[in-house]
């Protein structure tokens, strides 16, 4: 190759004005593609030219994601108006109704996904079944507990007449909460299995011809109570099954029949494709735990069920270590597993015998559980996922092991017995974790933070969400080490920090820009309990400050005590911020937590 | 580089809107698909090829872009990936859009591929009016049609008062 010094000539930068007009629309088009959605519609401003081009890849889009915040009715139109080729829509639902989820219903949607759709009807499920024949991936209608709860006008038959009008294609199906009999009543009547049966269940009925009309693929259900009755329904009217995901919330110890069994579990077996299993009695009404499964319940599983890939138990308190190690064993393809709340596996049921190699491994609140194990757990290289929240007899010993993991981006620690010195070894660790929770970690402080920090490990530059809740240790000086030298994070918790006060506020408030041009920009900032802050600090909540804050929990506060008027005014002003009075979870999480952007009474009452 | 591409040696010279001249080796000129069909059809080798919309600094970078990828193709992806990064790194936007014109008109999809994405990146989370000082352009909204604009998609440059 012949070169030559360039002679300067033919413009290479400083041309001045109209870098832009030389580009051919195709190009534009091509470059602002790239964008993601909020810079894509904020670049329209700068031009008319821009605009064109915007409206353009917008009018192109088939996946629209709104789950990063929560639209108000306004945003979202001026959103889809532009958007007329969308095929896979993902919209989070807190603050639009009945009516802005059908403006973009449409034949041509095949992935629908609603979040937190709180305020949203049955009725919508009926136009859903309506509007959108062509449904064939994900329908994840994440209801609110609400509806149950205060919804009498939601009896059994409507219901089910709406949920059937949903498309045969279907093959996802998420649907919460539902009484056990709701759920029943609707697989029975899936078009799958009415040919299939005329009276009751008889356990000896055979199996009919697949019908090819209805092949669910994924079920997941909130119901009440978990109950044999439901799997054997489920293995029956669905084998076809790939994926099961029930969670029960029972409001009283459940009783037998009407719970779930070690052979209700073993008709589950049946569902022959089935790869990701998740059972979960959650104690979110009271202490309950699925007492009539015991480790035969997990032998006869793990016997039928070789193919599983992600499994998630939750609430087997009769469940031994031998129970838990048959499924570890029997499922040589397990990517995930994951088990709350059981309060009998220890270390034997990881320390005896090779594990598969996991991906995400999570074990909530299982006491026994010791650093012994995870390190056994941290020779799976290809983990990304370790979720230990609420093991309270974890310790720094298993860090060095952990942080050495070269995939790892998720750690949990919550609730441990880890003390400053282990999070100076994550501070020094290679790990590119994005995501570390150390709330309730009560012998963590400040020093902790500043060595977490200060390590010359990868967590400084990759760490996006960092949650230091609960943790009495925590002052002003930890979040001025984090707004000085945590630049990537853009979600921060620190709820029940009793001794933040308006400084550290103030300093998050700010605009900071660090060397390289990035700047700290908080999207979800947790301050629920937060009492140190005092009520002047409302101030800072306001333009210019916290600019980019998509979510704020200030929930038990002394703001709250402040009345209605001030977070009216705010709230006015940046219509995109979702406050959240109620002290819900980052995000308000799925959305279940009764709680309306406008119902500012319910966190105030 | 393989041996009969030596033996082969065929050349093209390449002449860019400033009359420089590049000779450049067939195989790495087969990365721009303009040439490619220029060279499948009768257009001999022994011609000067003009570009007139490409001045000689860009086409040098092109060229280099273009000599990398055609040695390296099927060896280690992620060589090339750094080979890519490095190679746009501290390039003036001046430079940028010249160097994605080429690679749009001469045809090189990666090379247009990559430099797009650095000129998206840029932008990326910067204010309209940033944006307007990067890109030197006008604004040549009215008032009434800024306020417009600035209304319908107040949600997503809040994060940027």
């Amino acid at each position: 190759m012949n070169k030559r010094a360039a002679n300067g000539g033919g413009g290479g930068g400083g041309e001045g004005c109209g870098l832009l007009e030389r580009l051919p629309n195709s190009i534009i088009n091509e470059i602002l593609g790239k964008l993601e959605l909020e810079t894509l519609c904020s670049a329209a401003c700068v031009s008319r030219t821009l605009r064109s081009s915007a409206s353009q890849v917008l009018s192109s889009l088939t996946t629209l994601d709104l789950s990063s915040f929560s639209p108000d009715v306004q945003t979202l139109e001026h959103i889809l108006h532009r958007c007329s080729a969308l095929k896979r829509v993902t919209v989070d639902c807190l603050r639009l109704g009945d009516s802005s989820v059908r403006s973009f219903l449409g034949e041509q949607i095949e992935e629908l996904n609603l979040l937190k759709g709180s305020s949203l009807s049955y009725q919508v499920l009926f136009s859903i079944g309506r509007k959108c024949p062509n449904l064939r991936f994900v329908f994840n209608l994440v209801q609110s507990l609400c509806i149950k709860i205060r919804g009498s006008e939601l009896d059994a038959s409507g219901f089910r007449s709406s949920v059937l009008s949903v498309p045969n294609t279907v093959k996802v199906l998420k649907l919460q909460p539902l009484l056990i009999e709701d759920a029943i009543g609707f697989i029975n009547d899936l078009p799958y299995g009415r040919n299939a049966l005329n009276d009751s269940f008889d356990l000896s009925i055979p199996f009919y011809p697949l019908s090819p009309r209805f092949t669910l693929q994924k079920l997941s259900l909130v119901v009440d109570v978990i109950s044999d009755e439901l799997t054997i329904s489920i293995s029956n009217f669905v084998p076809l099954l790939v994926e099961l995901d029930l969670e029960d919330r029972p409001c009283s110890e459940p009783q037998l029949p009407k719970d779930l069994t070690n052979s209700g579990l073993q008709r589950l077996g049946s569902c022959q494709h089935l790869i990701a299993l998740s059972l979960i009695r959650s104690k979110l009404n009271c202490q309950v735990y699925f007492k009539a499964v015991n480790d035969m319940g997990m032998f006869l599983l793990s016997e039928s069920c070789k193919g599983l890939q992600a499994v998630r138990l939750g609430g087997f308190s009769k469940v031994s270590d031998a129970g838990f190690a048959a499924i570890l064993h029997s499922c040589r393809n397990l990517k995930k597993f994951e088990v709350r709340n059981a309060s009998l596996i220890s270390d034997l049921a990881f320390l005896n015998g090779a594990l598969p190699s996991l991906v995400d491994m999570k074990l909530w609140s299982c006491s026994l559980i010791t650093s012994e194990s995870v390190n056994e757990l941290a020779s799976s290289s290809d983990l990304e996922v370790l979720d230990l929240s609420g093991c309270r007899s974890i310790a720094d010993s298993c860090l060095s092991r952990v942080t050495s993991l070269h995939r790892l981006t998720t750690l949990n620690i919550g609730g441990s017995d880890i003390t400053d010195g282990g999070l100076a070894i994550i501070g020094r660790g290679n790990s590119p974790i994005t995501h570390l929770c150390l709330s309730c970690c009560k012998r963590v402080t400040d020093k902790g933070i500043a060595l977490l920090f200060s390590g010359g490990g990868k967590i400084r530059e990759k760490l996006l969400a960092l949650d230091v809740g609960y943790i009495p240790g925590i002052s002003d000086k930890a979040i001025f080490t984090i707004a000085e030298f945590a630049p990537s994070v853009t979600e921060l918790c620190i709820r029940y920090c009793y001794s933040v006060t308006d400084a550290s506020l103030e300093i998050l408030a700010a605009e900071r820009r660090f060397e390289d041009g990035n700047k700290l920009v908080l999207r979800r900032l947790d301050l629920c309990s937060c009492i140190g802050l005092s009520v002047k600090s409302y101030e800072l909540l306001k333009k210019p400050f916290f600019s980019g804050l998509k979510w704020l929990g200030v929930g038990r506060t002394q703001l709250t005590s402040k009345g209605m008027a001030i977070f009216t005014e705010i709230r006015e002003e940046r219509p995109w911020l979702t406050l959240c009075l109620g002290g819900c979870e980052m995000g308000c999480h799925d959305g279940w937590q009764f709680h309306r952007a406008d119902c500012y009474q319910e966190g105030l009452s | 580089m393989a041996s009969s591409i030596e033996n082969n040696n065929e050349k093209l010279t390449l002449k860019s809107s400033d009359g420089e001249e590049f000779l450049v080796e067939k195989h790495v000129a087969l990365q721009s698909t303009l040439l490619q069909n220029m060279l499948d059809s009768d257009c001999s080798s022994a011609d000067v090829i003009p570009l007139p919309k490409i001045d000689a600094r860009t086409l040098a970078l092109v060229l280099g872009y273009c000599k990398k990828h055609a040695d390296a193709s099927s060896s280690k992806q992620g060589e090339l990936n750094s080979f890519d990064s490095e190679f746009l790194k501290d390039m003036d936007m001046g430079a940028l859009f010249n160097l994605v014109l080429a690679a749009n008109f001469m045809e090189i999809k990666g090379l247009l591929d990559i430099a797009a994405q650095k000129i998206a990146d840029t932008i990326k989370d910067k204010p309209h009016q940033e944006v307007r000082e990067i890109f030197h352009v006008e604004n040549d909204y009215t008032p009434e049609e800024e306020a417009a604009v600035r209304e319908e998609n107040r949600w997503a440059f809040e994060g940027f008062p």
